[in-house]
């Protein structure tokens, strides 16, 4: 188990360079520079622009400067907002972006997991009916369909929520809204994932036998089925989180929430190329680790499953 | 077999087992109301696909200003004046922009499952049939491709390669569903394989190795089909996907562009008279869910049907 978690770990490393080099190529292929913009630079002032931020090297060379200053923990500089390094921005947003992530994970299992395990527990009774609709919602209305429903309805005419303002636990008013849209699909995941599981479990001979020896109809469920549904549960976690922490650029934009996803799809179009080595940088590596994450939970919550 | 008397009890059973995989699936299938309803309205997305503006009311672009005008040029709520579900702030039909929007909707759903295909089933088949360092790197490398951020990468790759031929045909719009395929094929790749690994062992393809049929012969004609099950509802499933990506894209002004809209950016152009038209964001937005849910449905539906482990059981 050991060797397994050291081998993953150290894997991460090659793929990691592999979505650098990939990235840094196409970025340094599309059209266009940072200085690019409304008003025109004469180019002598883009030349020297480019010396001055070493633009006019050959890529490989660029290449090798960037990770070299990624080792020292530097990310460079940003070419749009140029009072401010890529490590400003990135240490600016990620609490906000993480914490938002986090938030809408632990709503999206609290509310998922019940949903799933009611809907297999009354199958094709009312309650699943309910559930079952709960998540077909979910997984029909995309995120910034969503954000924008529960703004007008719980903003704009039931004005419980504010529109925006995200402060963190300062105001806890302006969280409900972001988390709640994020939740919304890996609730409708989640609930159809343990509904299935549940599904699956109460035809298993273990839960006749304890059904035919008299166990309490709560104990059965509690601890017979629902320990065992949730195994398959977690591997979608890790993924879940991954989406969660990274996917949320819609979502931040919508309700002006001070992350940095919405840098996301603004550096490319600016050619911003630091932020935009730096945003793929740190969604791949969490994307990596939050699998392995879960693998390795997998195999210690069902000790049936050996890596080797 | 041994059993004889139970056979005879059930003879709806027995029967069943004598048919075919297909016929049965079919069978199942037709049976599952909410995969049919899904069925028929997948159907009827893709009739719109190939004779969308035919029966579309008004040319999607076709601009109503008389109307508008007489409107205090605000957008025409739904049933008034011959438009069924009212018009948009430049006095345009919304029923024909919507039906003209099914056609960039499901070319996505086409046009990505296809790259998904090309891609994910040829890696998938090679690393399961020759295993071993084969094996090693191609799984690597979908490792690599999976640890994209999806979004992010889609963008980059439109961005990068805007000025090539690829970018520049169906007026941008093909460039934003493959780079969506180059994203998506990693789960195929992943099953394909997993499934061609179980069924390399069995006995048939043993026995057409023996006699010396060819290794592509025998991915092709021995292996592929008998994986066709969970592949079909994979693709299925990956639709909805794929139609919510474009929409997302859509959303952020990458994709098709004026006066053409995909479903995704009706909603964002509906979205700044929401208050007094929501019919502008709310008809585009059902049609969105509309098209994910019966794909979603379907898609269970194949998976039910053709899942040879429930056979028997309902």
């Amino acid at each position: 188990m050991i060797g397994y978690i050291i081998r993953r770990v150290l894997w991460i490393i090659p793929v990691l360079f592999f979505v650098s080099v990939i990235t840094f190529t196409m970025m340094h292929l599309a059209p266009g520079g940072p200085w690019a913009r409304e008003k025109h630079l004469l180019p002598t002032t883009v030349r020297a622009l480019n010396i001055k931020y070493g633009l006019s090297d050959p890529v490989p060379v660029q290449y090798l400067k960037w990770v070299g200053k990624l080792i020292t923990g530097d990310l460079g500089p940003s070419y749009k907002y140029s009072e401010r390094t890529v490590n400003d921005i990135v240490g600016d947003g990620i609490g906000t972006t993480v914490h938002l992530g986090v938030m809408a994970f632990f709503l999206s299992i609290l509310v998922g997991i019940p949903l799933g395990v009611i809907g297999a527990l009354r199958h094709n009774k009312v309650p699943d009916y309910i559930a079952t609709f709960i998540s077909v919602i979910g997984i029909a209305t995309p995120s910034f369909v969503a954000s924008v429903l529960l703004l007008v309805f719980f903003s704009v005419v039931l004005r419980w929520f504010p529109t925006h303002g995200w402060d963190g636990w300062a105001k806890p008013g302006a969280m409900v809204l972001p988390t709640v849209a994020l939740a919304l699909f890996p609730i409708a995941q989640i609930s159809r994932f343990t509904r299935a599981s549940m599904l699956e479990v109460t035809r298993k001979d273990y839960v006749r036998t304890a059904q035919s020896k008299g166990l309490k109809e709560g104990t059965i469920v509690v601890i017979h089925m629902i320990r065992n549904a949730l195994i398959p549960v977690v591997t979608i976690l890790g993924p879940l989180l991954a989406f969660l922490i990274t996917g949320s650029f819609i979502i931040e934009t919508i309700f002006s929430v001070p992350g940095i996803g919405r840098y996301y799809v603004i550096s490319i179009g600016q050619r911003d190329y630091g932020v935009i080595m730096a945003m793929t940088m740190l969604y791949a590596a969490s994307i990596a680790v939050l699998n392995l994450v879960v693998d390795v939970l997998y195999a210690y919550i069902d000790p049936r499953i050996r890596y080797s | 077999m041994a059993n004889r008397t139970g056979a005879l009890e059930r003879p709806a059973a027995a029967k069943e087992y004598s048919s075919s995989l297909w016929g049965d699936a079919f069978r199942r299938l037709i049976r599952n109301r909410l995969a049919i309803v899904g069925g028929v309205i997948v159907l009827g997305l893709l009739f719109l696909l190939i004779f969308g503006p035919l029966v579309a009311p008004y040319p999607y672009q076709q601009q109503h200003l008389k109307e508008l005008v007489a409107n205090h040029n605000k957008p025409l709520g739904p049933f008034t004046g011959g438009f069924l579900l009212g018009t948009d702030d430049l006095g345009r039909d919304l029923l024909s922009r919507m039906m003209d929007g099914a056609q960039i909707s499901m070319t996505v759903a086409l046009v990505v499952q296809a790259v998904v295909l090309l891609i994910g089933l040829p890696i998938g088949a090679a690393a399961a049939w020759y295993g071993g360092k084969t094996d090693a790197i191609l799984m690597r490398f979908t490792d690599v491709i999976y640890a994209f951020p999806d979004l992010l990468f889609i963008i980059l790759l439109t961005v990068t390669f805007r000025d090539t031929f690829i970018g520049s045909a169906m007026d941008g719009v093909l460039l934003v569903f493959v780079a969506i395929g180059i994203v998506s094929w990693v789960g195929m790749a992943r099953l394909v394989r997993g499934q061609l690994l179980s069924l390399k062992e069995t006995e048939f393809v043993e026995a057409a190795r023996a006699i010396g049929v060819t290794d592509f012969k025998i991915i092709t004609r021995h292996l592929l089909p008998n994986a066709l099950g969970p592949m079909i509802v994979a693709v299925t499933l990956g639709i909805p996907g794929a139609i919510l990506a474009e929409a997302t894209l859509a959303y952020l002004g990458i994709g098709a562009q004026p006066p053409k809209a995909s479903w995704g950016k009706l909603v964002v152009d509906g979205q700044q008279y929401l208050r007094s038209e929501p019919h502008l964001v709310i008809f585009p937005a059902l049609i969105i869910a509309l098209a994910l849910l019966s794909f979603t449905f379907l898609g269970d539906g194949l998976r039910d049907a053709l899942d040879p482990k429930l056979k028997g059981k309902q």
